[in-house]
C-alpha cells in the first residue's frame, strides 16, 4: 500500500474484530480509526485497559492483521522489511530470550539489521552503558528484575538508531532514574528528528514528552490534538517566582484587585518526590554504594544524538535558545540549525521574578503582550512560562520550534 | 540468507543452553559409555562389535529423533507462546527467514550431536575391535574384518521359478481331472465362490512350491544362480619362504610380504606356485595354508621344501552367506565358474540353526558376464531348508569408514525431516498439541512397514471376507500416510553397518533425496505459509 504523504504512519478505517473459534465476531478491538503519524512527532496514545491501544500498535508492527481498513508505515505494508529496518519497538513486557545475558541479546538484535560486527558491538557497548547495565552485560536476563529486563528492552528498539521508535507502556516497571532517563531519551531522539508513538497509562509520562496525544476508548478515537492545546487553562494564569514577602504578596494583590483579578491560590511548591529520589541515589552512587542492580545510566549514546557518520547536533537546551535568539538578532532570519521539536525542560530559561512582577504592575493587563496583541497561547505554551523574549526573538522561535509544537491544526479533529 | 543464518545461530545455542538438549546429551552420553561394556552379543567378537554397532546406533536414533521433534516444535511455539516472537518479527527478517533459521538450527544441532556421538560410536568399535584380552580365535578375527569392518555389496540369488512349477502342478491336475475336484472342496470347506476358491488354492500351491524348492534332501544339493557380481581389485601377487611342511597334513607354513598378507583371509583362497589351497592362520609374517592332499603328491608341489622360494598370490574374494532353518546340518559347498570350468570346493561343516555362515571362494569363481553358480551339497541325515532370501554373495567393494559416515548422513537426513515437521506443527499449533501431532506422525512413519505387513498380512486371514472393508480402511490410510510420510525405518541404516553392507549411492539417493528431502521441503514451505498467513499476536480486550 501506498499513501501519497509524507506521514510515517497513516491508518484508514482500520478496525479489528476479535473472532471467536466459530469465526463468530466477539468483540470490536478497533473501529476505524483514522491515524496519521507525522515525522518528527513523538505521539501519544492514550486510553483505559482495552481501548485498543495495544491492538493497534500491532497492527502497525505487523503483528496483528486489520479486519478491515488499511495501514501504511513508511508509505509500505506494515509486514514489508524495509519499513521494519527503520522500526525500534518495545513491547509492554520485555519478551526477551532468558538464557541470553544482556551482550548476546543486544548482539542478536543487531544481526537481525544486518550491521556490521564492529558498528554493532560499539552500539551494543554504548546502549548497555546507557542504560546502566553495563557492569552486569555478562549476566543472563532471567536473573534480571524486571526493571532491568526493560532496560534492555529499550536498549534492543534502539539498536538500528530506528526512525520511528514504537514504545508500549515503557516506563512499566521501571525505576524514576530509568523513567527520567527514558524520557530524556525520547526528547533527545525528538531532537533529532525521530518520531515516536508511545502508549501508556501513566499520564504524567505522556505530558512530559509528547507533541501529540490521541485518546482512544472502546477501539474509537476520543480526542486528538496537541498536549497544549488540550491541557492549557486559557482562563487562568499560574505565575511561580522566589519566595515573597507578606508586603510584596499583599501589593500583589492588590495589582490583581486593581485589574479586576481575585488571587485563587499562594502557596509554596513542593519537590517533586521524583526529584527528591534522583537526588538521593545520585548521592549513593557518588559514595560508590555497592549494587547488584542498574546504575544510574550513562548518556544517550553517540549514534542515538547524533547519528553515526552525521555532524554534531546543535547543543540542546538554554544554549540552543542563546544561539538561535543571537542568530535572528544579527541576521533577522531563522538560522538553518537542526531544529529540535521539543525542548528540555532545562533549555527553558528562567523569568526574572522581579521584573515580570513589575511589567505586570505597570500593564496591569497579564494576559496581554507588550504591543497590545493577544498574545498567542501555542506559542506561550512552546516556550513555556509567560516571559517571552523580545518580539522578534520570540517569533524567530517559535517558526524554528513551531512545527513540532503542536501549533498546527490537526487535520483528524 | 543472513537473517537465515542469524536465526540459526540464535537457534543452536539456545537449543544447546535448553535443560531438554542438555539431557538429550547426557543420555547419549551414559547410553554410549555403558554400551561397550555391558554389549556381549552371541559371544563372538564380530558378535560383540555388531551389538554394540546395532544397539549404539539405534539408542542415538531414537533419543535425537525425540530431541529433534520436542526442540523444533519448542523453538517456534516456545517464541509465540512466550510472545519473542514480537521482537524478532518487528525486526527485518521475512517470516520465511524465520522459519527456515529455526530449522537449519535445529538440524545444525543435531548433526553436532550426530557427529559426536557417531564419533563415540565409532570409537567404541574400535576399541573393541583391538582388544587382545578377548580370546576368540582365528575364524571369528576373520569375520570381524570381512564382515563388520568394510562395506561390501550384496546379491541375492535368482529367485527360482515358483510360477512355473505351479503352472505345470496345475496343468498335471487338469489333465488328471483333480483340479475341478480340489476347487469345489476349497469351495466347501472356506465358503468361497468359484473364482477366490481357484485364487486361494493356487495361493496355497505357490506356497508349497516354494517350499519345496528351497529345500534340499540328504545326500542332494540345491543349485542357486547369481548374476552381476561385479568384484573388485586385482590379485596381489609376491614371493615367499616356505618355513615348514608337513605333507602328510598338506600343510604349509610360508613367509610372505605384508602386501600379500594384508590381501588374505582366514579361510579364504590362496595360490602357492599356482596350486590354490586354503588359508587356515596368518601371523605378522606369514600364513598357515591347507592344501588337497592330492595337490601335495602331484607334479607342481612336489618340489616344496623348507627354504624355498614360491610364488604366492593373494586373490579377490567372493564370500557366500546363508542360514539353514529347521534344524543343525552338515553341509558342503561348491563354487563354479560355468564358463572356465573352475570349481571352489568348500567341505562339509556343522552349521547352527539360523546363524548367518560365511563361504569364502576365489573371486575367479565368477564369470565374465557377472554369473557365479554355488550349490550347497546336504551331508546331514535329515533334509535342510535354505530359503532363497537368505542366500548371497557378498564381495567387499569400499571400507568401513565411508560406509559408516554415509550411514550418519542418513540418519541426518531423517532428523532434518523430523525438524521439518516438528517446525511446520509448531507454526501453529500449541506445543502439547504439536507434540501429540508429531510423535503419532513419528511412530506411524517408523511402523510403517509392519503395519502395511500386518494389515497385508490380515487380507490373507481364511475368513478376510467379513471384515475386508477394515483392512481396505487401513490400506487406504496407510496409502496416504505413504504420500505424507516418508519410511523411517529405512533411515535407521543400522543394518548396513553392522553386516557390512556397502549403502550405495542410489540407494542413499533415492532414501535422502526422493523420500525425505522432498517431503520435508514441502513441509517447511507449508510451514512458511502458515507463519507467513499468522497473526502472532491475540487481540486482548
Amino acid at each position: 500500500m501506498s499513501e501519497a504523504t509524507d506521514a510515517v504512519v497513516v491508518t484508514r478505517n482500520l478496525t479489528k474484530v476479535f473472532r471467536d473459534f466459530w469465526l463468530r465476531e466477539k468483540v470490536t478491538a478497533v473501529a476505524d480509526l483514522d491515524l496519521e503519524v507525522r515525522p518528527k512527532e513523538v505521539l501519544g496514545l492514550l486510553g483505559p485497559n482495552g481501548s485498543g491501544k495495544s491492538t493497534t500498535l500491532k497492527m502497525i508492527l505487523g503483528l496483528l492483521f486489520p479486519t478491515r481498513g488499511r495501514i501504511a508505515v513508511f508509505g509500505r505494508r506494515p509486514t514489508d522489511v524495509r519499513s521494519k529496518a527503520r522500526i525500534g519497538f518495545l513491547p509492554e513486557e520485555s519478551y526477551l530470550y532468558p538464557f541470553l545475558d544482556a551482550r548476546e541479546t543486544l548482539a542478536f538484535y543487531g544481526r537481525l539489521f544486518h550491521q556490521p560486527r564492529m558498528q554493532r558491538r560499539r552500539r551494543v557497548d554504548m546502549l548497555l552503558e546507557m542504560v546502566g547495565l553495563g557492569s552486569v552485560a555478562h549476566r543472563r536476563i532471567g536473573e534480571y528484575s524486571k526493571g532491568m529486563q526493560r532496560r534492555i528492552g529499550l536498549a534492543q528498539a534502539l539498536i538500528n538508531d530506528p526512525d520511528l521508535l514504537i514504545v508500549d507502556e515503557p516506563t512499566s516497571g521501571m525505576d524514576p532514574i530509568g523513567t527520567k532517563q527514558f524520557k530524556d531519551l525520547i526528547r533527545t531522539l525528538a531532537a533529532r528528528g525521530k518520531t515516536v508513538i508511545l502508549s501508556s497509562h501513566l499520564l504524567a509520562d505522556v505530558e512530559d514528552v509528547c507533541d501529540r496525544v490521541c485518546i482512544l476508548y472502546g477501539g474509537r478515537r476520543q480526542a486528538a490534538g496537541s498536549v497544549d492545546e488540550l491541557l492549557s487553562q486559557q482562563s487562568m494564569t499560574q505565575i511561580t517566582t522566589e519566595r515573597l514577602d507578606e508586603p510584596t504578596l499583599a501589593r500583589v494583590g492588590e495589582v490583581l484587585a486593581a485589574a479586576g483579578r481575585d488571587v485563587m491560590e499562594v502557596s509554596t511548591p513542593r519537590a517533586k518526590l521524583e526529584d527528591l529520589f534522583l537526588r538521593i541515589v545520585e548521592e549513593a552512587r557518588e559514595r560508590r554504594v555497592v549494587t547488584g542492580g542498574a546504575v544510574a545510566g550513562g548518556a544517550v549514546p553517540e549514534f542515538l544524538r547524533t547519528g553515526e557518520g552525521e555532524p554534531a547536533a546543535a547543543p540542546a537546551g538554554r544554549e540552543v535558545i542563546e544561539q538561535l535568539v543571537a542568530a535572528a538578532g544579527r541576521d533577522g532570519s531563522a538560522a538553518e540549525a537542526e531544529t529540535p521539536q521539543a525542548l528540555p525542560d532545562a533549555a527553558i530559561p528562567p523569568p526574572p521574578a522581579a521584573e515580570v512582577i513589575e511589567d505586570l504592575v505597570a500593564a496591569g493587563q497579564p494576559d496581554q503582550a507588550d504591543d497590545g496583541r493577544e498574545a498567542d497561547p501555542d506559542a506561550a505554551d512552546a516556550a513555556g512560562p509567560p516571559s517571552p523574549p523580545p518580539e522578534a526573538d520570540r517569533l524567530v522561535i517559535e517558526d524554528l520550534l513551531g512545527g513540532a509544537g503542536g501549533n498546527e491544526e490537526d487535520p483528524q479533529r | 540468507m543472513t537473517g537465515v543464518w542469524t536465526v540459526a545461530r540464535h537457534t543452536f545455542w539456545q537449543c544447546v543452553r535448553t535443560k531438554v538438549a542438555a539431557v538429550f546429551a547426557v543420555l547419549l552420553a551414559v547410553s554410549l559409555a555403558l554400551l561397550p561394556s555391558l554389549m556381549e552379543g552371541d559371544g563372538t567378537l564380530s558378535g560383540r562389535i555388531r551389538t554394540l554397532l546395532d544397539y549404539s546406533t539405534t539408542v542415538i536414533s531414537v533419543l535425537l529423533a525425540l530431541a529433534v521433534t520436542f526442540l523444533s516444535i519448542a523453538v517456534v511455539s516456545g517464541d509465540v507462546r512466550d510472545r519473542q516472537i514480537f521482537l524478532i518479527c518487528t525486526k527485518p527478517v521475512h517470516r520465511w527467514q524465520y522459519i527456515l533459521g529455526r530449522w537449519l538450527g535445529v538440524v545444525l544441532l543435531a548433526g553436532s550431536l550426530l557427529a559426536g556421538s557417531s564419533a563415540a560410536v565409532y570409537g567404541a568399535a574400535q576399541y573393541v575391535r583391538g582388544r587382545t584380552d578377548l580370546a576368540f580365535n582365528a575364524e571369528d578375527r576373520r569375520a570381524v574384518e570381512t564382515e563388520v569392518f568394510t562395506a561390501r555389496t550384496e546379491i541375492t540369488a535368482d529367485p527360482p521359478n515358483v510360477d512355473a512349477r505351479v503352472a505345470e502342478r496345475i496343468e498335471q491336475q487338469k489333465n488328471s481331472g483333480e483340479w475341478a475336484a480340489s476347487v469345489a472342496a476349497y469351495k466347501d470347506n472356506f465358503n468361497l465362490t468359484d473364482t477366490r476358491a481357484a485364487e486361494r488354492l493356487v495361493g496355497d500351491m505357490r506356497r508349497a512350491a516354494a517350499a519345496e524348492m528351497q529345500s534340499v534332501g540328504p545326500g542332494k544339493s540345491l543349485r542357486w544362480t547369481f548374476s552381476d557380481v561385479r568384484v573388485r581389485g586385482e590379485d596381489v601377487r609376491g614371493s615367499g619362504v616356505v618355513r615348514a611342511l608337513n605333507r602328510s597334513r598338506g600343510q604349509v607354513v610360508i613367509e610372505t610380504s605384508e602386501d600379500v598378507l594384508s590381501r588374505m583371509l582366514i579361510f579364504g583362497p590362496v595360490s602357492v606356485d599356482g596350486v590354490t589351497g586354503r588359508v587356515e592362520g596368518i601371523w605378522k609374517e606369514g600364513f598357515r595354508a591347507q592344501f588337497a592332499l592330492e595337490d601335495m603328491t602331484g607334479q607342481q608341489l612336489t618340489d616344496l621344501l623348507p627354504g624355498h622360494r614360491v610364488q604366492v598370490v593373494a586373490e579377490p574374494t567372493v564370500q557366500i552367506t546363508y542360514r539353514v532353518k529347521g534344524g543343525a546340518a552338515k553341509v558342503a559347498w561348491q563354487v563354479e565358474n560355468a564358463a572356465t570350468g573352475f570349481v571352489h570346493y568348500e567341505p562339509p561343516r556343522d552349521v547352527a540353526v539360523n546363524m548367518p555362515v560365511t563361504v569364502i571362494a576365489p573371486a575367479r569363481a565368477v564369470d565374465r558376464a557377472g554369473r557365479l553358480q554355488a550349490s550347497m551339497i546336504n551331508y546331514s541325515p535329515a533334509s535342510v531348508t535354505v530359503l532363497s532370501r537368505d542366500v548371497s554373495v557378498l564381495y567387499e567393494v569400499g571400507g568401513f569408514e565411508v560406509n559408516f559416515v554415509k550411514t550418519v548422513v542418513l540418519m541426518l537426513t531423517g532428523l532434518a525431516f523430523l525438524a521439518a515437521m516438528g517446525i511446520f506443527a509448531g507454526s501453529w499449533l500449541s506445543f502439547p498439541v504439536a507434540c501429540l501431532l508429531c510423535l503419532t506422525m513419528l511412530l506411524l512413519a517408523i511402523g510403517f512397514r509392519f503395519l502395511t505387513e500386518a494389515i497385508g498380512y490380515g487380507l490373507d486371514l481364511p475368513g478376510y471376507t467379513e471384515h475386508v472393508w477394515v483392512y481396505q480402511l487401513g490400506y487406504l490410510l496407510l496409502a496416504v500416510m505413504k504420500l505424507l510420510l516418508p519410511d523411517l525405518g529405512s533411515l535407521l541404516a543400522t543394518t548396513f553397518v553392522v553386516d557390512g553392507l556397502e549403502l550405495t549411492w542410489g540407494y542413499f539417493a533415492e532414501v535422502a533425496a526422493l523420500m525425505v528431502a522432498v517431503r520435508g521441503a514441502i513441509l517447511l514451505a507449508l510451514a512458511c505459509w502458515v507463519f507467513h498467513r499468522r497473526e502472532l499476536a491475540r487481540v486482548q480486550v
